[in-house]
């Protein structure tokens, strides 16, 4: 025999900071990208907190309108890119190759790569605080001229952009690979849990626009710097188009963000139901219904930049029927709880406020989607409080929901039951405070991105701050939750949750460093 | 997945678990490639000529990632065994090694995992050396391995 092999030791690897730093592992990068959007939220809830403060009472109390201009910018992108994306791809890591009976990610060095690009982007995107000119102050939508004007910090924007993009794009193709190539035996693709399914069809929509979002910032870039007018009116070149550029890619990113919940929540409800998900198939046929009109329905964000009226016509009948697939799917969920064996754990909890609460968002929605209602709305706190009823009720509640679903798998402990609970209701109570009001001054007619207002919308302001201070303060709970959960508390079987199924909770309470090195075969 | 043939010699050939074919990756890729072309080229068409690279760029990455996994899955071993000699080819991609020593001297050796969830793991042995096998296979495959070698082996 010309060779020998050594017996390795599967649980060996790195200690220290070379084991973050060098690991391939899928369970290792999914706890980074989860810690990496949790500092993130933290850092994005601050620039919030700054914008409800100056917004405590009329008038310019705190800062000055650039610096308020820059904290909405960067909330959005911090929040966007670097908390909700981020931790449903910490999710998809440390779940979908345990979901799937698979080894690890199918491509475990990108894996690494494509986390560690993020702290780089982000260290970019924060240090344009410091810089002349400050940071970007044109909205995360970066719409020219206005975003040109940007200072010294637009190149570090753009960049930071395109690495954010870059690592995305390298997790969706990771995540992708290891979906269609690492199933067990038998686990053909209409028996994947719907959370798979769902990061599955994200992961397309990741492919098929972020070309979009490089191209278009690449040519705001070269606007600004090489003479180009691709955006530029008085060089031949149409402002608008990048609207439309920004939105194709942006309306399929609102679904980026939402999918992934979607499949959370399809994971809670059925263990905590103790029924199996009413639906399946269908769920799995409105998940791609979602994703196919999100194509189609982009010029909604930009009814009143002057379309055809024919144009208007299909935009808003194109977003009306996104309601068809959804309703499906909340129809499902309410269905599989129906005459359920219900228990209500705090992952229940927070998947039944998400229900409720992404429902009120996307009725909202509704109502933005009628063009000559729009008309009216747009730009308006009406706006801002249907999108973060989407988002953080909707998306966040969602990866909290994860959190606390798989985190005693995670950890092999069980967390708090009264701190989770508690963490729940305060979150629950304070999110509506925070954003309920918006609707109401929206509808007054209070623009958005403003840090100065009429007195008229005094009251509902001062509600939405308090609502804010209350709900930031409810996620140190959340904070403290998790470090106490990973120390230690009484150890979590196997199974964790008795109606739990799917192949996740057939591993060991901590799973093994390496889960399935060969692939369980699923009957 | 393992095939076993019988003739002048035993022949195991040893394969991975692949849940998707060539061909399946293939319509996989063409089908991104048409979505991601049409829309970086109805742009172009409209002058925004410069999300066209970007879509090719990240293509050939796609492309490259599924061929890659693909490559990694399509790695398989081969045990033969005739009257005097067991021996083990290992390919991946285009290299071919193989390992051979006399049938007398060989000895398949399936170690218990030492913690709970562990695969077992077959071991060829012989004259102080071993080699593994059937890493690619499924435990309850390697245990039936197993088996089945050392019947052949022994015989």
């Amino acid at each position: 025999m010309s060779s020998v092999v050594k017996d390795e030791h599967h649980d060996e690897h790195p200690s220290g900071i070379m084991r973050w730093i060098t690991t391939t592992n899928h369970k290792d990068i999914g706890t980074l990208y989860l810690w990496f959007a949790m500092i993130m939220f933290f850092i994005g809830g601050l620039m919030a907190l700054v914008i409800r403060s100056e917004l405590f009472q009329p008038g310019l109390q705190f800062v000055d309108p650039q610096f308020f201009n820059s904290m909405t910018t960067m909330h959005a992108l911090v929040m966007i890119f670097g908390v909700v994306m981020p931790a449903f791809t910490g999710l998809a890591n440390w779940m979908i190759p345990i979901m799937v009976g698979g080894p690890d990610m199918a491509l475990p060095r990108m894996n690494n790569w494509s986390f560690w690009i993020m702290p780089f982007a982000f260290s970019m995107l924060l240090s344009t605080l410091f810089m002349d000119g400050g940071a970007p102050a044109g909205g995360w939508t970066l719409y020219p001229p206005l975003s040109l004007q940007t200072g010294d910090a637009f190149p570090f924007l753009i960049f930071a952009i395109h690495f954010m993009g870059l690592s995305s794009i390298m997790g969706a193709i990771n995540i992708v690979a290891t979906i269609l190539n690492m199933r067990a035996p038998g686990m053909t693709l209409m028996k994947m849990p719907l959370f798979v399914w769902t990061w599955l069809i994200t992961a397309f929509l990741l492919i098929a626009v972020m070309p979009v979002l490089a191209g278009g910032v690449t040519m705001l870039l070269t606007d600004k710097f090489f003479g180009t007018s691709f955006f530029n009116a008085a060089g031949g070149g149409d402002p608008v188009m990048f609207q439309h550029i920004f939105w194709f890619f942006g309306h399929p990113e609102v679904y980026i963000l939402i999918l992934p919940s979607f499949g959370v929540v399809s994971a809670i409800i059925p263990t905590f139901a103790r029924k199996p998900l009413f639906g399946y198939a269908s769920m799995v046929y409105a998940t791609a219904s979602i994703a196919f009109l999100s194509f189609i329905v982009w010029a909604h964000h930009m009814f009143t930049v002057g379309m055809p009226l024919a144009g208007e016509v299909f935009f808003m009948f194109a977003t009306m029927l996104i309601a068809v697939p959804t309703g499906v799917k909340v129809f499902n969920w309410v269905t599989t709880m129906w005459k359920g064996a219900m228990t209500f754990e705090t992952p229940m909890l927070f998947a039944i406020g998400f229900i409720v609460m992404f429902t009120i968002g996307g009725f909202s929605g509704l109502m933005l989607a009628i063009t000559p209602a729009d008309f009216q709305y747009h730009d308006t706190y009406f706006v801002v409080a249907h999108f973060h009823y989407v988002l953080v009720p909707g998306s966040i509640f969602a990866i909290m929901a994860a959190c606390y679903y798989w985190l005693p798998k995670w950890t092999g402990n069980m967390y708090s039951e009264t701190l989770g609970k508690t963490h729940f209701w305060l979150s629950t109570i304070f999110v509506n405070l925070t954003f309920f009001p918006m609707h109401f001054v929206g509808l007054a007619g209070m623009p958005r991105r403003i840090p100065d207002y009429s007195l008229q919308f005094a009251d509902y302001n001062m509600i939405a701050s308090i609502g804010a201070f209350g709900f930031g303060f409810a996620q140190l709970i959340f904070l403290y939750l998790i470090i106490k959960t990973i120390k230690g508390g009484t150890k979590a079987t196997d199974q964790v949750w008795e109606g739990a199924e799917g192949l996740e909770w057939t591993l060991s309470s901590p799973p093994p460093y390496h889960s399935f090195n060969t692939p369980p075969v699923i009957k | 997945m393992i095939q076993y043939k019988e003739g002048e010699f035993k022949e195991f050939i040893i394969k991975p678990n692949n849940s998707l074919s060539w061909k399946g990756n293939k319509i996989f890729f063409f089908i991104l490639f048409f979505v991601s072309f049409v829309i970086a080229f109805s742009f172009a068409m409209a002058g925004m000529w410069l999300i066209l690279p970007f879509a090719g760029l990240e293509m050939i990455l796609l492309g490259s990632a599924l061929t890659f996994c693909y490559i990694k899955n399509s790695q398989c071993e081969i045990v033969k065994i005739d009257e005097k000699n067991v021996s083990v080819s290992l390919i991946k991609s285009r290299n071919k090694k193989v390992f051979g020593c006399r049938k007398y001297w060989a000895k398949f050796i399936l170690n218990k995992p030492r913690l709970k969830g562990y695969p077992h793991k077959l071991v060829l042995r012989s004259a102080g050396r071993e080699m593994e096998i059937g890493a690619l296979l499924t435990d309850e495959e390697r245990i039936k391995l197993a088996g089945m070698l050392k019947k052949n082996v022994e015989q």
